[in-house]
């Protein structure tokens, strides 16, 4: 497995679209950005041995935060295609897309835009949670809580309908730049993971279970009855603990917390 | 350089810290390469410590490449020796082999030309620690510079170190006006006042300054691309270094490392490098070989690793 053109040009980061933030080719797969996200993730992290001698930890999260975004937009086959329609668009117009932000149209529609951590954990008790009626897979997972400015203005957008979640709707009122998240930190980690924060999380990245299980060679069905919980159908322990790590991982999940997690779950329901 | 009978290719092995494996390296790619019937010399240009021989398994040689730089009436071919195996040819380094006082950059290209002219396809030029001028200067010279950096914080800050100095040495010796030439010493003073943190902005500055030089300069710069390999991997943990260092380097230098391959910590190695016998010479079973064909294969493909 190899790549052969040098992947970016020679300018900084703020300048780099997000192929070359990430550092990957246009021809990118999904598994290729997700496992340049994970580089990424270890590399500007405190301590790491790659760049504490060239990096502060500001100038670490300032990098992560961009890679970040770029990312959640890479990540999702539709946003996707719309930020290299972009491009290909500032390359005709001959525009330097450093000057022109890439704004995903979706993102103009709040009504559209999913939940927020809150809104999921703990499942709501309705028998259908909204969430998967929802098709919120064409937005770029974004989030609220506030770290830092950023410098990707982000796009404001229509007034919300007032179905949309209370959170939705304060967040449209503001006028605050919303920071976006890294995607594990939509879930409430403080919570067990389970068959829903793995569904809901995989939503929020825009990710269909076809997509989930093309990338993580589980077999579609079980992906299903893992979110439904439906142990009686998920073949022996061992495998289920070895599905639930694959896909947190996948879904930039801590895959050890899922895993112990989930088989809590998995545990006392069998007992049961 | 030169004119190209063969497609021939100069591969330098550096690196900034001793004792990281780069005459481990550099010996066992030429033993790779012959096995692989291509004509290959190894070089030794180790700084007062020319140990390229010991590594073969070979006694210290007499005609050395010092012989050839000091004397005008010896060719390089005088100074090579052949090795037990075929296609395989060592020129033995001495004390003062790229010690000679000042060797002026014209000498240097002399002495990369009679490189050149050698009957091989390929010439593997293992350079030794440290960031001299001279080291960097063939590290530059080749066609492809190698650095091996073990998974440890003062191999990592020397290589870092190393590929800074190269870069600003070949950022240097591409600028061809002394007023970029000015902003360069003044932005490798690290208290510099332009605020300019890392490389890569430097270059942008340059560009803002002198947008022709600039867009130039940024031209040549992309040819500035090291090779990397780990060696004495550990973990798996270990080898995703390879990828962080990779990374690291495009956002601060705006370079672009390849990371070649690694080599796994292996008791073998020791006990092979104990016994002066290379373990590319019989040791095709084993995984470090395996792992030296890799890095073979993606340094003259110019391929690369991709993070799993």
């Amino acid at each position: 497995m190899t790549l052969d053109a040098p992947l970016f040009a020679m300018k900084p980061l703020k300048s780099q679209n997000y192929y070359e933030m990430l550092g990957v080719p246009r021809y990118a797969t999904v598994e290729d950005i997700r496992n340049a996200y994970e580089v990424a993730r270890h590399t500007y992290r405190e301590n790491s041995l790659a760049t504490y001698s060239l990096f502060s930890d500001e100038e670490n999260t300032e990098i992560l935060d961009l890679i970040s975004g770029a990312y959640e937009v890479l990540f999702n086959p539709e946003t996707r295609k719309e930020y290299d329609d972009y491009l290909v668009r500032m390359e005709r117009q001959g525009i330097d897309p450093a000057t022109q932000p890439f704004e995903p149209t979706q993102a103009r529609h709040p009504q559209e835009h999913h939940p927020q951590a809150e809104d999921i954990l703990p499942p709501p008790a309705r028998e259908l949670p909204p969430q998967r009626e929802v098709p919120r897979a064409k937005e770029p997972p974004r989030a609220r809580a506030p770290q830092t400015p950023r410098s990707r203005p982000e796009p404001r957008g229509a007034a919300p309908s007032p179905e949309a979640p209370l959170s939705v709707q304060l967040e449209a009122m503001s006028d605050a730049p919303r920071p976006r998240q890294t995607p594990r930190e939509y879930v409430d980690l403080s919570r067990p993971i389970n068959g829903e924060t793995l569904r809901s999380a995989r939503e929020h990245m825009g990710i269909s279970i076809g997509d989930l299980a093309e990338s993580t060679k589980i077999r579609r069905t079980y992906l299903e009855y893992l979110e439904e919980e439906s142990f009686e159908f998920l073949p022996a322990a061992v495998y289920v603990k070895g599905f639930v790590t694959i896909v947190a991982r996948v879904l930039s999940l801590p895959p050890d917390k899922a895993a112990e997690d989930y088989m809590e779950i998995y545990q006392r329901r069998r007992k049961a | 350089m030169g004119h190209l009978i063969k497609n021939k290719e100069i591969l330098a092995i550096g690196g900034g810290k001793g004792g990281v494996g780069k005459s481990f390296l550099a010996s066992n790619l030429g033993i790779i390469l012959a096995k692989s019937n291509r004509e290959t010399v190894l070089i030794d240009g180790d700084l007062g410590g020319a140990n390229l021989h010991t590594c073969l398994g070979i006694p210290a040689p007499e005609a050395t490449f010092s012989d050839f730089v000091n004397n005008p009436t010896t060719r390089i071919n005088d100074v090579l020796l052949r090795t037990s195996l075929e296609h395989l040819s060592l020129i033995s380094g001495a004390q003062d082999f790229l010690g000679i006082a000042n060797p002026k950059y014209s000498q240097k290209l002399k002495i990369i030309r009679a490189i050149q002219s050698l009957d091989a396809d390929f010439i593997i030029l293992d350079l030794g620690a440290g960031t001299s001028f001279n080291t960097l200067d063939f590290f530059l010279l080749a066609d492809k510079g190698v650095i091996v950096v073990l998974p440890e914080p003062t191999s990592i800050e020397n290589a870092y170190r190393f590929i800074k100095s190269a870069f600003y040495r070949k950022l240097k010796l591409v600028a061809a006006r002394p007023e970029v030439r000015e902003v360069i010493d003044w932005a490798m003073d690290k208290k510099n006042d332009l605020g300019l943190r890392a490389p890569v902005e430097l270059l942008d500055y340059i560009k803002r300054m002198d947008p022709v030089s600039g867009v130039e300069m940024e031209e040549m710069m992309e040819s500035f691309r090291p090779r990397l390999v780990l060696n004495q991997v550990r973990s798996v943990g270990d080898i995703r270094i390879g990828f962080s260092i990779q990374s690291a380097c495009q956002k601060f230098f705006g370079i672009q490392v390849d990371f070649v391959g690694y080599i796994e910590n292996d008791d073998q190695i020791w006990q092979s490098i104990r016994k002066r016998q290379p373990v590319a010479l019989n040791g095709d079973y084993l995984k470090t070989v395996r792992h030296l064909r890799t890095i073979s294969y993606n340094l003259l493909g110019n391929h690369q690793l991709k993070p799993e």
